[in-house]
């Protein structure tokens, strides 16, 4: 359990991947996994120029 | 079976497609090295303890680029391969190699600078559609309906500083249904394919295009295929749109998404991916 750097909401591991990139369940921020032991998230890369598929 | 190979997957971030791809390989028992595009660094020498195969799922053009081609400078086989990367991954390469083979593809019409631009939207006429060379997700992209829309629209680009937006990639507005095709190529096999529905004109699932299986017609399979090896092959996703013509090929994407087409299809794209990747790894 750790708290979203944007909104402060409780936000909970559920079987999470290192990188892996979830919305907050309370402000929506794209948030990134950092760490998993201990559980650390920070907001997602934002959106460059030349991304897309 | 991972036949002892190690494979490298370089990323951005973890979305699901990475999730499901990293899944797909620790279930056949192929060890996974994970290359973060912001952490790593290359030098020009191979450095020790190398993967055996990288496949990149980059969501940026830039760092595909760079990454592949020092990976294959290293004796690294990569997915897609550098020249792969190159030609789909730019939409004025990607539609002179189309045209080049043939396939059939929308009126095109590129141009160097915002005056020229302006001559390019009327050699195509109206409506057109002013897209970005680089970068997808529908984003950036403009639908020009008329002289006055041109003029607000290439000044707006033209007020941006990258070098990105100095290049107008100006293309045919085609009328279609309210869907396009999306074929999903994985070496010579097209493994699914979808229609991505909208009211919008951009029918990205990223804009929240809704989809659904699409029949794997003789038409669309036999367009996707000469798409996809006309680019190099490898792992690529052909956007195709239903023309009054028949079917025309519109982009084929390097490092495409899949979570909505495995989803409305029930195939296992990720596995299909590794099995593909692990195929290709040096020996």
């Amino acid at each position: 359990m750790t708290n979203c750097p944007e909104c402060d909401a409780k936000v909970e591991k559920h079987g999470m991947v290192l990188g892996e990139v979830f919305p907050c369940p309370d402000c929506g921020t794209e948030l990134e996994v950092l760490g998993n032991a201990p559980f650390v998230i920070q907001p997602a890369p934002k959106e460059a120029e030349d991304w897309g598929e | 079976m991972s036949n002892g190979v190690r494979l490298g997957i370089f990323y951005t971030i973890i979305r699901p497609e990475e999730k499901s791809i990293l899944a797909a390989a620790e279930a056949r028992g192929v060890p996974v090295v994970r290359l973060d595009d912001g952490e790593v660094t290359f030098g020009l020498d191979a450095p020790a303890d190398l993967p055996d195969v990288v496949l990149n799922r980059s969501v940026s053009h830039t760092r595909s680029l760079y990454a592949v081609h020092c990976y294959s400078a290293y004796g690294v086989p990569t997915v897609n391969a550098p020249s792969v990367v190159e030609l789909a991954g730019d939409k004025v390469l990607c539609s002179l190699r189309l045209a080049e083979r043939r396939i059939p593809t929308p009126r095109t019409v590129v141009a160097l600078s915002p005056e020229a631009a302006m001559t390019a939207i009327e050699q195509i006429g109206y409506p057109a559609v002013l897209k970005p060379a680089v970068g997808s997700w529908g984003r950036l992209m403009a639908k020009v309906d008329n002289a006055e829309d041109a003029l607000q629209i290439l000044e707006h680009k033209s007020a941006l500083s990258s070098p990105i937006h100095s290049v107008f990639y100006v293309q045919e507005f085609v009328p279609k249904p309210d869907r396009d095709l999306r074929a999903f190529v994985v070496g010579g096999e097209v493994v699914a394919a979808m229609y991505r529905s909208s009211t919008e004109w951009r029918t990205n699932a990223a804009r929240g295009a809704s989809a659904e299986a699409a029949p794997h017609s003789s038409e669309l399979v036999e367009l996707a295929l000469r798409a996809a090896e006309a680019v190099g092959g490898g792992v690529l996703a052909v956007d195709l749109m239903e023309s009054p013509s028949g079917l025309v090929v519109h982009e084929v994407n390097p490092t495409p998404e899949f979570k909505t087409l495995a989803a409305a299809t029930g195939v296992d794209i990720a596995g299909r991916i590794v099995d593909y990747t692990v195929g290709v790894a040096r020996r």
